[in-house]
């Protein structure tokens, strides 16, 4: 239980550090702070632009004072504007945030799923052909990097093969709200899916193979097989219980893992998500919009960690028994 | 306990020694100079075994000139992360303030967004090999301080710590001659594996544009073919050559890092 | 003429590890009839817990018998399935330290349920059936335990239960592991009168260190790295060894001064206890001669005086 709460501060602490980073850096480094705050340069701006800006982002005012605006602006929902896009962040930002989490959440569900089953399979059936085979197969995919991984499936699926398309969420002329659009919006997420979805596994297969041979090799399953009891009963009723803590904290980084993972996917599939929002940020150089980004992207990191914590502590059976921390 | 892996430890060494030679000295491998220009996009054969590129340079001969920038960057910014990790795994163990905050730290930075933060930064600080190498190194210590963390607060149980708290050393020489060669082990394993995850976070980087133009990496290169239409003129030897030498770069610490592991290397986020 | 439970011969348990093999246990036989108790003695590492999990057909991976036989009333077990059709219905095992073997993230009235399920008890009588089993074991508040974690029970506690969970069985054979660790000699006794209570008809071996355990069973058999020293009822095992290990092993009791057995030579021998032995002669270095006398066997050197 402890632990638990430690691991939500934590996480809270973990925010607030990203708050004041973003707070901090922009009047930190070298250069001026108008400069990383709206991202045109003194020179290109007339000086009484220059004047209007340096008030709209409250630089003359004590620091104390602007960071109070600057947590004003984080609690108001606005995250800021970007003065390059001429739009509020937290609006720039809306409009894409659906499309990431299209890939983000199936591929986090997918990859954990498939790794604690595949796992707990090689795990039963360890030092077999087939669990050899399945964690060598998964350490070598571990070693490829998302990107790579992304490509080459390209290569295979889209130009070889000619399978699915690789750009885009939708292609052109299919109308919004038909069930042809949802048919192909599936089609078009079906490979940035599966590449997440390979990336990531490999490590989850390994984590949960790993754990569940543990517990495979704890005295109270030999005890419950030393009882008679079915390999279905030990299965569902001694090794799912145990594994389940582990597991659940194992999907809450998984979200961590999968966001900066579908930062790269977006990029090479030309998904109008988040990321790609990100890239673009930094090409044009809206440090507003990257701060914003950032934010948000810890903030559901933050939010996943404290989640599955939170199912953990309702899951232990010490919390269960009665209050006992 | 378990059988010594003597096929991976010799299989590794033997792609290490390969790439390492590459990195020393490309000449050894390919005839032509980074800069010989030859028709551009050309398919892959005898005289070009991976093709041309879009400026009409050996795709080969980049390979292998690249490879040197790839490890550079892995290797300098993962003894960076020892070093870091190391030192914040030791001070996190520390009573008191000392260790409250470093071990905040650790449990702080194991919830960034790392590749989010690293583009953010690399945003705001642009895009060097020096700065590469120091942000690299600033979000990849947590791995290796956990693992020090661990085994460090393990030795302190043991009898002879307090033998010698109690003989009088100073707490520096008691951490030096006695808590740091035990940590050794853990250590070496340790490195290698951050390796890795330094080469996949510089490979992801420079991929994404963020990687020092000057001194191209595997990963810009994939980034270059990328960008230039590999696709559309169907130079997939270029696009994906450069991949696969990460992963057997990769693979190779990998199996060298199973020689040294002293127990069940649970796998790391 | 009661009826013969098991016979059981090891053969040769054969580790395979990464130096090499091994060879955890040799020659150790013994037959036990109804109601018959036997204790195998040994100190750690001797072989005892492998006898047991040979006996269930439950040897680790890289562990096999060669030459040896496991028959149940005059079956002979071999395959996984001979002997999971018997674990838990006729052939029990209680474990050594009840609160690592039970599940820590399972009720104890589950746990109680999932046995009397393999009994085939019929889901209705499961409840009444689950408190009457922890009732003869002793438990008066019921109620609390059926409903508490194994984390929430004391050491002694969680011996009780894995003793009731041993007696939702028709339990032909039990196997008892260091059943008294940690247990007053008063404690002791009682084990002993409670097995026989709930299990009155069943053979039933006892694997200890426990000298003092061993004499509340019929008969004993010491083993020493994994071969057996000696073997013979217990009352006379115990106060007139012939094997310098039994000797050792009773000298070693608290009652006899703690007497302590330090190593006399660094070579290995034929015998186990070779290099500790102060009655050994060069012949021990190379051979281990097999002595009976009626029911009293002894492995030891040649000449009869040991």
């Amino acid at each position: 239980m402890k632990q638990y709460r430690r691991s939500i501060l934590s996480a809270l602490l973990c925010f607030f550090v990203v708050i004041a980073l973003n707070f901090l850096l922009p009047r930190l480094l070298p250069g001026d702070p108008v400069a990383y705050l709206t991202g045109f340069a003194e020179e290109d701006m007339s000086p009484e632009k220059y004047e209007s800006y340096r008030s709209a982002l409250h630089l003359d005012e004590s620091q104390g004072k602007q960071f109070l605006y600057y947590l004003r602006s984080l609690a108001d929902g606005t995250l800021g504007y970007s003065y390059k896009k001429e739009a509020v962040v937290s609006a720039l930002i809306g409009e894409k945030l659906g499309y990431t989490l299209q890939i983000t959440l199936p591929a986090v569900l997918l990859a954990t799923v498939l790794g604690l089953f595949w796992g707990l399979d090689c795990a039963y059936k360890r030092g077999s052909v087939g669990d050899k085979l399945s964690s060598a197969l998964n350490i070598v995919g571990n070693a490829v990097p998302t990107f790579v991984l992304a490509l080459a499936f390209i290569v295979v699926f889209c130009f070889k093969k000619r399978l699915f398309p690789y750009t885009g969420l939708n292609s052109d002329g299919v109308t919004p709200g038909t069930a042809a659009y949802v048919l192909d919006r599936l089609k078009h997420l079906f490979l940035p899916v599966t590449t997440l979805v390979a990336a990531t596994l490999p490590s989850r297969f390994l984590l949960m193979r790993n754990t569940a041979a543990g517990i495979l090799d704890e005295k109270y399953v030999l005890y419950a097989r030393e009882r008679g009891l079915s390999k279905r009963k030990i299965k569902r009723a001694y090794v799912l219980p145990n594994i389940a803590q582990p597991f659940i904290t194992m999907v809450g980084m998984s979200v961590s893992t999968c966001v900066g993972g579908s930062l790269v996917i977006e990029n090479i599939f030309s998904i109008p998500g988040m990321g790609r929002l990100l890239t673009d940020a930094i090409y044009s150089l809206d440090y507003p919009l990257m701060q914003g980004i950032l934010f948000v992207t810890t903030a559901m990191m933050v939010l996943a960690i404290i989640l599955s914590d939170t199912v953990c502590i309702l899951v232990d059976p010490k919390r269960r028994a009665g209050g006992r921390a | 306990m378990k059988k010594k892996p003597y096929f991976a430890l010799v299989l590794g060494l033997a792609l290490l020694l390969l790439f390492t030679l590459m990195s020393a000295a490309p000449g050894l491998f390919t005839d032509y100079g980074l800069k010989d220009m030859f028709p551009q996009w050309l398919r892959p054969s005898a005289e070009h075994p991976l093709g041309t590129n879009a400026m009409g340079y050996d795709v080969a001969t980049e390979l292998f000139y690249a490879a040197r920038e790839t490890l550079y960057v892995g290797l300098c910014s993962s003894v960076l992360c020892l070093a870091l990790g190391t030192l914040i795994g030791v001070l996190s163990v520390r009573t008191g303030v000392v260790g409250a905050f470093f071990n905040a730290l650790i449990n702080i930075f194991v919830l960034l967004p790392r590749l989010i933060c690293l583009i953010v930064l690399s945003g705001f600080l642009g895009a060097s090999r020096q700065n590469l190498i120091a942000l690299i190194s600033l979000f990849n210590w947590v791995g290796i301080a956990r693992n020090v963390r661990a085994k460090v607060l393990h030795i302190h149980e043991q009898p002879f710590m307090e033998a010698l708290r109690i003989q009088g050393f100073s707490r520096l020489h008691i951490a030096l001659c006695h808590v740091l060669p035990n940590l050794s082990d853990v250590l070496l394993s340790r490195f290698l594996l951050g390796v890795n995850s330094c080469i996949m976070l510089e490979s992801t980087l420079s991929f994404l544009g963020f990687g020092d133009l000057y001194h191209p990496s595997w990963g810009t290169m994939i980034n270059f073919a990328y960008k230039r239409g590999a696709f559309l003129r169907q130079a997939y030897a270029y696009l994906l050559s450069p991949g696969l030498c990460i992963v057997l770069l990769s693979l190779s610490f990998y199996f060298v890092s199973l020689w040294f592991e002293d127990r069940q290397n649970s796998i790391e986020e | 003429m009661s009826e013969t439970i098991l016979t059981y011969s090891s053969g040769s348990l054969r580790a395979s590890a990464a130096g090499g093999e091994a060879v955890l246990l040799r020659n150790v036989s013994f037959s036990l009839r109804e109601g018959e108790t036997l204790a195998l003695i040994g100190e750690t590492g001797s072989g005892k817990t492998m006898t047991a999990l040979s006996l269930m057909g439950l040897l680790p991976r890289n562990v096999r018998m060669e030459g040896g036989s496991v028959e149940f009333c005059g079956k002979t077990l071999k395959s996984e399935k001979d002997f999971s059709a018997l674990l838990g219905r006729k052939i029990v095992y209680i474990p050594q330290n009840g609160l690592e073997f039970l599940n820590p993230a399972r009720r104890i009235r589950r746990q109680l349920f999932d046995a009397l399920e393999r009994m085939g008890t019929p889901r209705s009588e499961r409840e009444a059936q689950a408190r009457e089993k922890l009732a003869l074991v002793g438990f008066e508040d019921v109620d609390t335990v059926l409903g508490s974690y194994p984390f929430q029970l004391s050491g002694g506690m969680a011996q009780r239960v894995t003793i009731a969970l041993s007696a939702c069985s028709e339990a032909k054979l039990i196997l008892a592991d260091e059943p008294t660790n940690g247990l007053d000699e008063k404690a002791r006794g009682e084990f002993m009168v409670l097995l026989s209570r709930l299990f009155p008809k069943a053979a039933r071996l006892i694997i200890t260190h426990d000298m003092t355990l061993a004499s509340l069973c019929e008969r004993c058999m010491v083993l020493c790295g994994g071969h057996p020293m000696e073997y013979g009822e217990s009352t006379a095992v115990l106060s007139k060894p012939m094997q310098p290990y039994t000797e050792a092993l009773i000298a070693a009791l608290v009652q006899n001064g703690l007497r302590e057995t330090p190593v006399l030579r660094s070579e290995k021998g034929a015998c186990p206890f070779y290099a500790r032995c102060p009655k050994a002669a060069e012949s021990c270095k190379t051979k281990l001669t097999h002595h009976s006398v009626g029911e009293r066997e002894w492995w030891c050197r040649d000449a009869s005086a040991c």
